[in-house]
């Protein structure tokens, strides 16, 4: 994954962090979905304009993984997200 | 007459003798036996009557529950598997301030953080300790340095603990002692993921600012007062932490009206300074024992009209404990190398105590190696205070801090950490039995606190009129 790939949050998202979960809800809709790990930890990093390195690096941990095995979860993960609508593609704002 | 009472009488008798305290106050005594949960304000004769061989029990009306109910077993060490109450990580010694007196070695702190696979590691650990020890939950407490300067660290702790705990059905509580110098999306991150921030907080702009600085010389306050207004509002209970010396000591009702009106805190905890050789170098000194007893329960009563707890951690007059801190829960703490110890505290200090508060490590692979032999002295550290058995407020505040008990080789007087302790300790009692009369007059008159705080024993056996 190119270390410069930065998405965000879409702006009608809002999200509740739970005991061991996030849910997201789309503003003005009924679509909510809860993430549970390692996809809330995830999302949290994102959530937070963390830079993607860093992200791996922790992914990697977190799912026990190499760093290739965690590129590719996070790429697949975010393309979802981009696809559902839940993360636009670019800088974080704030 | 001693051989006409039965054995049984006598024997109760006789502890009543060692579990029942009393203190002078300025015209009667504060009675107090906290293993019988027992306080009450008396005259003489009734103090001349319970030290009777043989006392009137209808004399001493409701008195005489305490020679007829047994008493409570004293807190004791202890025993059997490891039962870590939390687990501690210090994700780094490293700190983004310069306070005054800092006593965690941030000044020289290595460069070296806590690797965040061995932190995790640490809290599989845990977690599965919890599981077999049928505990409802796991605690992790963050410390450091600036724990929050190890961003990675704290991270995939709080995300793999929860998970982790999740799985186990098992709650997770974590919390933060920090500087509060962190952006606001830490500070949001904080306010969700976090149950309870300890957040150090000098007091107003001029004494936060000067006690600690940030490197480089800038204030640190307005960083600081902006994120606990934030926290304040988030779910998170927020707990300001003073740390009091000669600068703020006559200011802690003012502090105390002006944090729970900007603030509302859950807490506020005044600590007074443990000198260190930064606070020396400074020219910080400690508070007067005397005077930070008297302001202390000045902000006590402040706080609580605004429904804001104040604490003193040595007068915890609420609950009985074995020991003050860490050391003696089974407590591990994760230190940035590995090691695993009982005390937050360099391990220079508890070498300059002549102590080793070390219970094992863990290695590279990320298995925890733990010392049983060194658990077991852990356990029975807090037993070695003798001077406290003569106090009223031994089950309260356990001795205070091991490391400073040990160092000072502190004999058998009392010294300024116990003048405060006993002195807090009396006046919260009286403030809870609601004699305010006596309160004041303790308070008012620094004879009166002599008095009390340095008689040799306060054991009924050893009372004389």
């Amino acid at each position: 994954m190119a270390s410069g790939s930065c998405f965000r949050c879409h702006p009608a998202v809002a999200w509740s962090v739970e005991k061991s979960s996030i849910i997201l809800f789309r503003s003005g809709t009924n679509d909510a979905i809860e993430l549970r790990h390692p996809e809330s930890a995830l999302w949290d990093f994102l959530s937070r304009g963390i830079q993607m390195e860093r992200i791996t690096a922790m992914m990697c941990v977190l799912r026990s993984s190499t760093q290739q095995s965690a590129e590719l979860w996070i790429k697949r993960r975010t393309a979802e997200w981009l696809r559902a609508g839940w993360l636009i593609q670019g800088d974080r704002i704030g | 007459m001693g051989d006409r009472q039965p054995i049984a009488k006598r024997s109760r008798l006789k502890r009543v003798l060692d579990d029942v305290y009393v203190v002078p106050l300025v015209d009667r005594w504060l009675l107090h036996s906290p293993l019988r949960s027992t306080t009450a304000i008396v005259n003489t004769a009734a103090v001349r009557e319970l030290k009777k061989a043989d006392p009137d029990l209808v004399r001493l009306g409701a008195l005489s529950s305490l020679i007829e109910s047994p008493p409570s077993d004293p807190p004791r060490p202890m025993r059997g598997p490891l039962k870590p109450d939390f687990l501690g990580i210090v994700p780094t010694r490293r700190c983004n301030l310069n306070c005054l007196y800092c006593g965690f070695g941030a000044a020289n702190a290595s460069s070296s953080d806590l690797d965040p696979q061995l932190a995790v590691s640490a809290v599989d650990w845990m977690i599965e300790q919890a599981r077999k020890n049928n505990a409802e939950g796991v605690d992790i407490h963050f410390f450091g340095g600036e724990p929050f300067v190890a961003p990675e660290v704290v991270d995939v702790v709080v995300h793999r603990a929860r998970a982790r705990s999740a799985e186990r059905g098992l709650n997770c509580r974590f919390e933060a002692d920090t500087n509060g110098i962190f952006d606001e999306t830490r500070c949001r991150f904080i306010g969700d993921y976090f149950d309870s921030v300890v957040l150090s907080f000098d007091g107003p702009e001029d004494v936060h600012n000067r006690q600690r600085p940030a490197k480089g010389g800038d204030g640190s306050f307005e960083t600081v007062s902006r994120n606990a207004v934030y926290l304040s509002r988030s779910p998170a209970e927020l707990c300001l932490r003073v740390c009091v010396t000669s600068l703020n000591v006559k200011r802690l009702g003012s502090i105390a009206h002006w944090f729970c009106d900007q603030f509302h805190p859950a807490v506020i905890n005044f600590e007074p300074l443990k000198p260190t050789t930064m606070s020396d170098r400074a020219g910080l000194q400690v508070p007067d024992p005397w005077e930070f007893a008297v302001r202390y329960i000045e902000a006590y009563r402040v706080a609580s009209r605004f429904g804001v707890r104040v604490v003193y951690a040595a007068a915890a007059i609420e609950r009985i404990q074995y020991t003050f801190c860490p050391v003696g829960r089974d407590t591990l703490i994760v230190s940035p190398d590995g090691t695993l110890s009982a005390c937050y505290s360099l391990p220079e200090e508890w070498k300059a105590a002549g102590l080793d508060l070390t219970m094992g490590h863990l290695s590279a692979a990320g298995k925890m190696v733990l010392d049983q032999s060194a658990i077991e002295k852990m356990r029975n550290i807090p037993a070695q205070r003798n001077r406290c058995r003569r106090c009223f407020a031994q089950w309260h505040c356990a001795g205070g801090c091991h490391l400073m008990n040990h160092r000072t080789n502190r004999g058998e007087d009392y010294d300024d950490f116990c003048t405060q302790t006993r002195l807090i300790a009396a006046y919260l009692l009286l403030d809870r039995l609601g004699d305010e009369e006596s309160l004041q007059k303790m308070v008012r008159s620094r004879r009166a606190a002599e008095a009390l705080a340095l008689v040799a024993s306060d054991r009924l056996s050893d009372w004389e009129e």
